[in-house]
């Protein structure tokens, strides 16, 4: 059956209801009902009214215009057609009354469904839903259900045993759906199919990030105890998951760590009671293996019965035993570091300190040598140097700025150091000029720093102002100085009057013949050579005091030193009366290595004093040691004798055994001392041992090696070649008394002598070879020794002539002087005092050939 | 003779200014064990030298600034200096051959220029054997 030409399908009771409903549509509509297979009748009529949608029937429901029009049922109104101009059969009519009544049977459920207020929002669902009456036929199904489906009607899945259930289907484009069916009371069936594809996947993401990340977890339902734990939980702590199985409190209680349990399960019934949210804990459980295992807990309560109480806890725990291990050694290393770094603050506390009471300062240089630190600040602001001045500078960049303080010290000795990374010690300059205008002298030493690789860091180094030692030195060594000017003029003028009175008395002496004569001449003699000793016992002190007194290592013959001083003293003893003997030991004839001079002094001085305090009685020495033995030395007299406390004090300077001694026995109170500091360069000992009224034995030991081989002992007898016969010879000194000495002395040895008074004198006397020899003294007026051997030896230059040997005469004949007269042209000198023995030698010296 | 024990060495001052002659004594010497040489250049320096300590032996070149080698010695025969009496030895382009004199008891050689170390060994050797 079909429907031709332009037909309209009824009228519209409510035109609300049919808006966007054409006619044409429903014409369509009922056309493929009309062509439905009877039996499908109802399917066919599902799927008009799918097609049309539910208002359509709603459209038919309320129709009830008269016409051609078939009843659906009661209150359903009619099925109204209008065909056309051409009224329809009544066979059709007949064909259409079980359609009209199927269409109201399903209009009546439907419209009972699409009453519901839910429609709409059902229709609205992203899900799609379907409902089945009892027989299993299509009720109504919604958009989604359209969308999902839109090629199949909609069938029951028939899930469970008939009254429902859930399944999950996967679509052939890869969706998931799950699939929901319930049976109603009624016995319809309402099929929901959800789209969980998203759902599944972020399950299935969950389940691999929990599994991924070994996380743990557990739920707790607190009204049964019981605990689901998964299988990490279990293997977490060595078990698997049926092994733990099942799990409840006690499973957990028994294997927390004792110490932990009670802090864990306060704070769990806190977060139960609502206290806190959320509950977490670090604790400790038992593993299968026995040992501990920490694990990080962290749980909320998810479910809460009615009255509020806590009905299902869960949670999530990992295994933290790691970083638990981590954390101590951490802590670990974070408590060392805490202590070093207190140790530290305390050292630099301590540096602190003592820098802020030091004199000095501290100072740093980093590995560019430039200065990274000064300790005293305030200080160096105060003398006019900002630490800002000096900080980031090098010390030559520092000096180039303060030119005065580079030219006060050589600084080369610092900056050597510095260069090849040396330590310098206690290196004095002058810091620049203080704003109070003192000067001010520093001090500093300085060591490089090495890091713990060897690496080299920089220096560090302490400074200090040494600026009253320094001024204080710079005195004593300007007082030293002056002591010693002092000690070389007196020297000087002392000798040049002794010069007179020891040197005309040696002349004087060999010319008398009346014995009384003799013994005032002998007198004068000793008193200029006691005057002379002190002068040189007054030089040798100061030179001892000086440092500068130098040993000679010589052999020499003690025999021949003893009996020189045994002639020196056997007079001297012989007119107090006193019985003087010298014995040399039997093995000590040995030559020693020594300084024969000094030796030979400290025997002299034992001897002096020995004689100068006994007037009755003996003085004996005695020289002994064998070889391989020490030299000693003894001195024996029966004189007036010490006290122990004089003898404790004798070898002060200055000092005798009493004052009342020096008025007594006069002297300087030196010798002792010089003999005792000659006797203690010599690596010997001196030993006293004195009763008063007794006498007194003085016993030296000279650790003096035994020399090999014989000595020369035979020098040449003086005496004999003591002769100057017809030398002719001038002599020029300003000193009358010398020039008599001189005098008599050149004319004795059977020289011919001609004195000026001074040095032009003496070239003006000089002719080419008139002189053998000329003295010259140095210092005399009018012409000075110097300008006269000038003029003479330029002289001698102009004619091509040998050069006459000229000696200079002077008080200062010390090393130096003697240099610097041969460097002017001299050929030798002799010093003043003058002896005969002396001057015969040197001329005899400059005529030899 | 100072060096006496087996341990003491013959010290020996050259004066000499002529770097090159120094080197070859410095040379001649190099193996002599039993010689401690000191080396001063000039006059001034000899002279400060042999004053201050004394020596087993002295060798003198004649020409050197300040004082010439010959004053020198003259003038440490004339005083009373420590090497009154030690024996020279004096270098010279005039001699033509080595000899050794002793007058008063000094020891005075002299050894043609230029220097022929068999020679001067020989001579220094036979000259501190003998002190």
């Amino acid at each position: 059956m079909a429907f031709e030409g332009k037909q309209t399908l009824g009228h519209l009771a409510s035109p609300d209801l049919c808006k966007g409903i054409t006619p044409d549509l429903v014409i369509s509509v009922l056309g493929a009902l009309l062509a439905a297979p009877d039996g499908d009748i109802d399917c066919a009529i599902a799927q008009a009214l799918d097609r049309v949608g539910l208002a359509l029937g709603a459209m038919l429901a309320v129709s009830d215009t008269p016409g051609l029009s078939l009843p659906l049922g009661p209150g359903l109104g009619h099925l109204c057609v209008t065909p056309g101009d051409q009224p329809l059969p009544a066979a059709t009519l007949d064909h259409l009354r079980p359609i009209a009544s199927g269409i109201g049977a399903l209009l009546a459920r439907r419209l009972t469904a699409q009453s519901h207020p839910l429609g709409d929002v059902i229709e609205a669902l992203d899900d799609a839903v379907a409902i089945f009456d009892d027989a299993g036929r299509p009720l109504a199904c919604n958009r989604s259900y359209r969308a999902l489906y839109p090629d199949r009607p909609p069938v029951p899945q028939h899930l469970g045993d008939g009254t429902g259930g859930v399944a999950q289907r996967e679509l052939p484009d890869g969706r998931i759906l799950r699939i929901t069916e319930r049976r109603s009371a009624g016995g319809s069936v309402i099929s929901v199919h959800s789209d969980v594809t998203g759902l599944v996947l972020a399950e299935e993401r969950l389940r691999n990030v929990i599994e991924g990340a070994q996380v743990g977890t557990w739920d707790w339902e607190l009204l049964t105890g019981k605990q689901h734990v998964n299988a990490l939980w279990a293997k977490m702590l060595g078990y698997t998951l049926p092994e733990v199985s099942p799990v409840d409190y006690r499973t957990w209680s028994g294997l927390i760590h004792p110490d932990d349990s009670a802090h864990v399960e306060a704070l769990i019934a806190r977060c139960l009671s609502g206290e806190t949210e959320t509950y977490e804990a670090e604790y400790r459980l038992r593993h299968k293996a026995g040992h501990f295992i920490w694990v990080l807990d962290r749980g909320r309560v998810i479910r809460h019965a009615q009255d509020g109480q806590a009905e299902l806890m869960a949670g999530v725990q990992i295994e933290i035993t790691e970083q638990k291990t981590r954390e101590a050694a951490l802590q670990g290393a974070k408590d060392a570091l805490e202590h070093a770094l207190s140790e530290r603050a305390t050292a630099e506390q301590r540096f602190i300190d003592i820098a802020a009471v030091a004199d000095g300062w501290f100072w740093e240089k980093d590995s560019d040598l430039r200065f990274s630190f000064i300790s005293q600040p305030d200080y160096f602001e105060r003398i006019g140097v900002p630490a800002d001045q000096i900080l980031g500078k090098t010390r030559e960049e520092w000096l180039e700025a303060n030119p005065d303080v580079r030219s006060s010290a050589d600084w080369e000795l610092v900056f050597s150091a510095l260069r090849d990374h040396r330590a310098f010690r206690d290196f004095v300059y002058r810091a620049p000029m203080s704003p109070d205008g003192d000067e001010r002298w520093f001090r500093i030493s300085g060591a490089p720093v090495h890091d713990p690789a060897g690496t080299f860091v920089g220096y560090r180094g302490v400074g200090s102002d040494v600026t009253q030692l320094y001024l204080a030195k710079a005195r004593a060594e300007e007082a030293s100085r002056t002591k010693s000017m002092f000690l070389a003029n007196m020297s000087h003028e002392i000798r040049t009057p002794l010069n007179g009175v020891l040197g005309m008395a040696e002349v004087l002496d060999s010319a008398l013949t009346n014995p009384e004569h003799k013994r005032m001449i002998g007198t004068i003699r000793r008193s200029g050579e006691t005057l002379l000793n002190i002068l040189n016992d007054i030089l040798d002190m100061s030179k001892i005091e000086a440092g500068k007194l130098e040993l000679e290592s010589l052999p020499f013959s003690p025999v021949e030193l003893a009996e020189r001083v045994e002639d020196l003293h056997t007079l001297r003893a012989e007119e107090k009366g006193l019985d003087f003997e010298v014995l040399v030991g039997s093995g000590a004839e040995a030559a020693r290595i020594g300084d024969p001079f000094r030796v030979q002094q400290v025997l002299h001085n034992l001897v002096s004093n020995a004689i100068k305090f006994t007037d009755k009685g003996e003085v004996s020495v005695k020289v002994s040691g064998r070889r391989g033995s020490p030299l000693t030395i003894e001195v024996k007299d029966s004189g007036i004798g010490m006290t122990a406390d004089q003898i404790a004090h004798l070898h002060d300077e200055f000092t005798q055994a009493d004052s009342s001694v020096t008025r007594r026995f006069g002297g300087t109170g030196l010798g002792m001392a010089i003999t005792r500091n000659l006797i203690l360069r010599m690596g010997g000992d001196v030993s006293v041992t004195s009763e008063v009224g007794r006498g007194t034995t003085v016993r030296v030991t000279l650790p003096l090696p035994v020399a090999e081989g014989n000595i020369r002992t035979a020098r040449p007898q003086l005496e004999a070649e003591a002769r100057l016969d017809g030398l002719r010879i001038l002599a020029a000194d300003d000193n009358g008394t010398n020039r008599s000495v001189l005098e008599l002395m050149l004319t004795r040895c059977g020289a011919e002598v001609t004195t000026v008074s001074d040095g032009l004198q003496a070239v003006q006397a000089w002719e080419p070879g008139r002189f053998d020899v000329i003295l010259l003294d140095i210092a005399m007026p009018v012409m000075d020794g110097k300008a006269a051997l000038h003029e003479i030896r330029l002289k001698e230059a102009e004619q091509d002539l040998p050069r006459v040997p000229i000696v200079a005469v002077t008080a200062n004949a010390m090393s130096h002087q003697i240099v610097e007269y041969l460097i002017w042209g001299f050929d030798s000198c002799v010093s003043k005092p003058i002896t005969m023995t002396d001057l015969t030698k040197v001329i005899r010296s400059m005529l030899r050939r | 003779m100072t060096g006496t024990g087996p341990d003491q060495k013959f010290r020996i001052l050259l004066a000499e200014d002529d770097e090159v002659n120094q080197e070859v004594i410095k040379a001649f010497l190099a193996n002599q064990s039993h010689i401690e040489l000191t080396v001063v250049g000039d006059g001034r320096s000899a002279l400060e030298t042999a004053l201050g300590s004394r020596f087993d032996l002295m060798l003198f070149d004649h020409n050197m600034p300040h004082i010439t080698g010959d004053r020198v010695i003259r003038y440490l025969r004339s005083g009373n200096s420590n090497n009154s009496r030690t024996p020279v030895v004096r270098f010279t382009a005039e001699a033509d051959h080595a000899q050794i004199r002793t007058t008063d008891g000094l020891v005075e050689a002299v050894l043609p220029k230029p220097l022929r170390a068999e020679v001067f060994l020989n001579t220094i050797n036979a000259i501190l054997r003998k002190t």
